[in-house]
């Protein structure tokens, strides 16, 4: 019945998320954090006179991050003909937008790269990546603004999963529990077993750590793609690019289901089947080239 | 532009003080940037765009040179299409193949630092790498070679440049777009003057909205006066009717008309001419007018008609040559059997055989020339090759001149070891027979024909020379034509058929050789034929 609501008023879904989500987050000893180098490039690129060089001495600060983020900047999916080898070079080479996405994502896979919890983290990173390709790959395609940004929405629009994973463990064992008997959607058997849905924990954590609006957003409205107010372009895409992992097979999305492209999301992104199939073969050729990715998780 | 405006305003809500004055600063100089960027369009043309775009990203980053690439599909790499440089000239800048392409697929603005020492001599120490890209695909790339410190980098700059990498690729797509439409439009014009038929378009009014200039030849009118007027006012009046009818019946029944009719010209000469019809449609797939394309067919149908006269005259000379032999061989039979009693005959009877059998003689030769002639045309001319010893051959042809050699000396000069070549001993004595026969027949009486054989190489060249007539310079190139006779009035009272020459040359290119001659009027001529040994 709530969920029904929810979907008619988001406003009010909020409150009761919200309420709901503090039961969960209470209980969470230790709100995981990213290494504040993070924070601190997001801050410094808010400046429009900010310069590569700048930007380049905060990263270099947390020595670990910057080598992983360069060995994604070298890894083969961006196939730079030099090597990079600096953060500040990198910067200057693939902009600003998408060294800091990098920074991003190296320190988010490197944070939840695994636990003592029965758990196929890889398989979760696989979906994960391939959704980021996916959305990149499909903003790209429809010829959308930033689809740097995408790349993040497609990668993170999962990660409040990994947060009821590692923090209420014993609820996701009921989770899966249920979408192995019912053969239903993740999302029907969160509702039941935490009256709320990782879309709304990973948009609370996103919003912790300050992610820009929009990635929030995506992150929050995946699922319900059309009652989203604000952001829609980045929403509907990995809206889209999540079903389209799926429907390729790319690691574990939480359920055996392939639900859907939400109608509104097809007319108003005006897609089709040659889109689709262009997008399709675009991210298995580009899911090849993402070993690097996922030795960051070992 | 507006967009980014918000974009940089909603990452400030949370701190709305920190960077306002940088923030303020950054919008008036973006704003004065793109509006100026912006105001580049596809009608300038590519230098001056280079030139204008040059000044205003001067204002914003250190910039050395500008280039302009294209991509080339064809020759599968980047050329150069503008470039705009202080110093040093784009031509001596390379940049790498890849690292343009890199930035194409990221659809990146790139600064790629050079370490080329060329660069670096004339202060360049990198490159901005700015990627155009059109609704089809890859366009090109701006290339911005200068001195860049990593602050030049600045986010805002990177965001700046970004913006001017998808204006320019904007425009840059409609020049090639323009140029391209103009190249088509200037082919079509081009291919629609050239087609050998007159060609007229005429709109649902019945007024000429095209032709092209065959059509001002056929129906005599001038294009500038007949553009847009009622084709009734521009044609001829016997046309009308016809064309009249044809239009109706296109429009009315949507097909395509065959039609041929005749056209009396102003000087009593009728063209038959022919009219194809087809409906002509816009874009929107509707009827706009109809299309008519003549064409002369009387200009066809005379070459048809000739060449079938010439087939016709070739026969009729084959036939008549061999039906004329068998009276010919009954005549000169009976002619050899009277000389036999000739010493029984009077005087005057003896002079009349005479001239009975030379008539006989110069008729048999006359039909071997035709025959060898129809022969040769129609290729049913067979070699019989044996060694022939030329020696031989041209002691047999100078014997057979000698009751009619007209006082002249023939000097041979055939070396020794001369070897036999392999010819057809019977075709090559006619060729003798015919430049020998000449160099004397057309010598003054006493006069000297030299026949020099050698070989070179492995061709044997015979070379004949006279010191006769000659030839003018300007009748050389047709001598070896079939019934062509060096037109003078000294020559008139030689006969001949004006094919010997023609066969000659015939047989000598059947044996794979040539012919070629020297020839000064008044002073002789001189022929070498070539043959090959084997």
């Amino acid at each position: 019945m709530n969920s029904t609501e929810s979907k008619t008023n988001p406003d009010m879904a909020e409150m009761t998320d919200t309420e709901r989500l503090k039961e969960i987050i209470e209980k969470l000893d230790d709100v995981p954090s990213l290494p504040t180098v993070v924070a601190e490039v997001n801050r410094a690129i808010r400046n429009p006179r900010v310069d590569a060089n700048t930007v380049g001495q905060i990263l270099t600060r947390d020595q670990a991050l910057s080598a992983k983020t360069l060995k994604l900047v070298n890894s083969a999916f961006y196939g730079f003909p030099h090597r990079i080898n600096s953060v500040t070079r990198a910067i200057i080479v693939m902009g600003f937008q998408r060294v800091r996405n990098l920074v991003l994502t190296a320190s988010v896979l490197d944070k939840f790269k695994g636990g003592n919890v029965d758990f196929d983290f890889s398989s979760f990173w696989k979906h994960a990546l391939g959704s980021a390709i996916s959305a990149e790959t499909l903003s790209q395609e429809l010829k959308l603004q930033e689809s740097e940004d995408a790349f993040v929405a497609g990668l993170l629009h999962d990660i409040g999963k990994l947060l009821v994973v590692l923090y209420a463990p014993e609820k996701f064992v009921r989770i899966r529990a249920i979408v192995n008997k019912k053969n239903c959607l993740i999302i029907e058997a969160e509702e039941e077993v935490l009256e709320t849905t990782h879309s709304t924990v990973g948009a609370w954590l996103a919003k912790t750590w300050q992610f820009p609006p929009k990635l929030t957003q995506a992150i929050r409205m995946h699922h319900d793609p059309q009652s989203v107010r604000e952001y829609y372009e980045m929403t509907y895409i990995t809206h889209v690019a999540d079903i389209i992992c799926r429907a390729l097979n790319f690691g574990d999305g939480g359920d055996k289901k392939i639900p859907k492209i939400n109608d509104h999301v097809w007319k108003a992104l005006k897609l089709d089947k040659n889109i689709l199939d262009n997008v399709m073969k675009k991210t298995l050729e580009g899911f090849d080239k993402t070993k690097d990715f996922l030795q960051l998780l070992q | 532009m507006f967009k980014e405006r918000i974009d940089i305003l909603e990452r400030e809500a949370d701190n709305p003080t920190l960077f306002q004055n940088e923030i303020y600063e950054g919008f008036r100089q973006q704003a004065k940037f793109y509006e100026r960027v912006a105001s580049l369009h596809s009608s300038l043309p590519l230098e001056d765009m280079g030139r204008q775009l040059f000044k205003i990203l001067g204002e914003v980053i250190n910039i050395s040179t500008l280039e302009l690439v294209k991509w080339s599909a064809t020759d599968r790499a980047f050329v150069t299409a503008a470039a705009y440089s202080d110093q040093p000239p784009a031509s001596e800048l390379k940049c790498n193949k890849n690292l343009i392409n890199w930035s194409l697929k990221n659809k990146t603005v790139s600064l790629v630092p050079s370490d080329d020492p060329r660069c670096l001599q004339s202060g360049i120490n990198g490159v901005f790498i700015l990627p155009l890209i059109g609704s089809e695909g890859k366009l090109g790339a701006l290339l911005l070679w200068g001195n860049y410190t990593l602050e030049t980098s600045s986010w805002l700059v990177m965001h700046m440049l970004n913006f001017v990498a998808k204006d320019i690729s904007g425009v840059f797509e409609n020049i090639i777009l323009r140029r391209r439409s103009r190249n088509i439009a200037e082919l079509m014009d081009g291919i629609i003057e050239c087609v050998p038929q007159a060609i007229m378009a005429v709109d649902m009014d019945n007024r000429i909205l095209a032709c092209n200039r065959n059509a001002e030849f056929m129906f005599d009118f001038k294009r500038v006066f007949a553009l847009d007027e009622h084709y009734t006012e521009v044609l001829p009046e016997k046309l009308i009717p016809v064309f009249s009818s044809l239009i109706m019946s296109t429009i009315s029944g949507k097909h395509e008309i065959d039609y041929e009719t005749e056209y009396p010209l102003a000087d009593g000469t009728v063209l038959m001419i022919g009219i194809s019809t087809s409906l002509l449609y816009n874009r929107e797939g509707n009827a706009m007018g109809v299309l008519l394309i003549c064409r002369d067919l009387s200009l066809s149908r005379e070459v048809q008609k000739l060449r079938e006269l010439d087939q016709m005259k070739d026969e009729f000379v084959h036939t008549v040559s061999h039906e004329l032999k068998t009276p010919l061989t009954s005549i000169l039979g009976c002619s050899e059997t009277l000389l036999e009693i000739r010493h029984e005959l009077s005087d005057d009877f003896a002079e009349i055989l005479d001239i009975l059998v030379d008539s006989a003689e110069h008729l048999k030769e006359l039909i071997a020339d035709l025959l060898d002639m129809s022969r040769l045309q129609t290729g049913r001319m067979v070699l019989e090759k044996t060694p022939c010893d030329l020696r031989h051959g041209v002691d047999e042809i100078i014997g057979m001149l000698e009751n009619n050699k007209n006082d002249c000396t023939l000097v041979v000069n055939i070396p020794e070891d001369m070897p036999p070549i392999d010819a057809d001993y019977d075709k090559l004595k006619r060729v003798f027979q015919n430049f020998i026969g000449n160099a004397v027949k057309y010598s003054p009486a006493g006069g000297e024909v030299r026949i020099d054989i050698e070989t070179a190489g492995d061709m044997a060249v015979i070379k004949i020379s006279d010191h006769g007539l000659g030839m003018p310079k300007d009748q050389l190139p047709f001598i070896f034509d079939k019934f062509f006779r060096v037109d003078s009035s000294t020559t008139a009272s030689i006969e001949g058929t004006g094919l010997g020459l023609s066969i000659a040359k015939h047989i000598i290119e059947l044996h794979g050789g040539t012919v070629d001659v020297v020839s000064t009027l008044g002073k002789g001529s001189t022929f070498t034929i070539k043959l090959p040994v084997q």
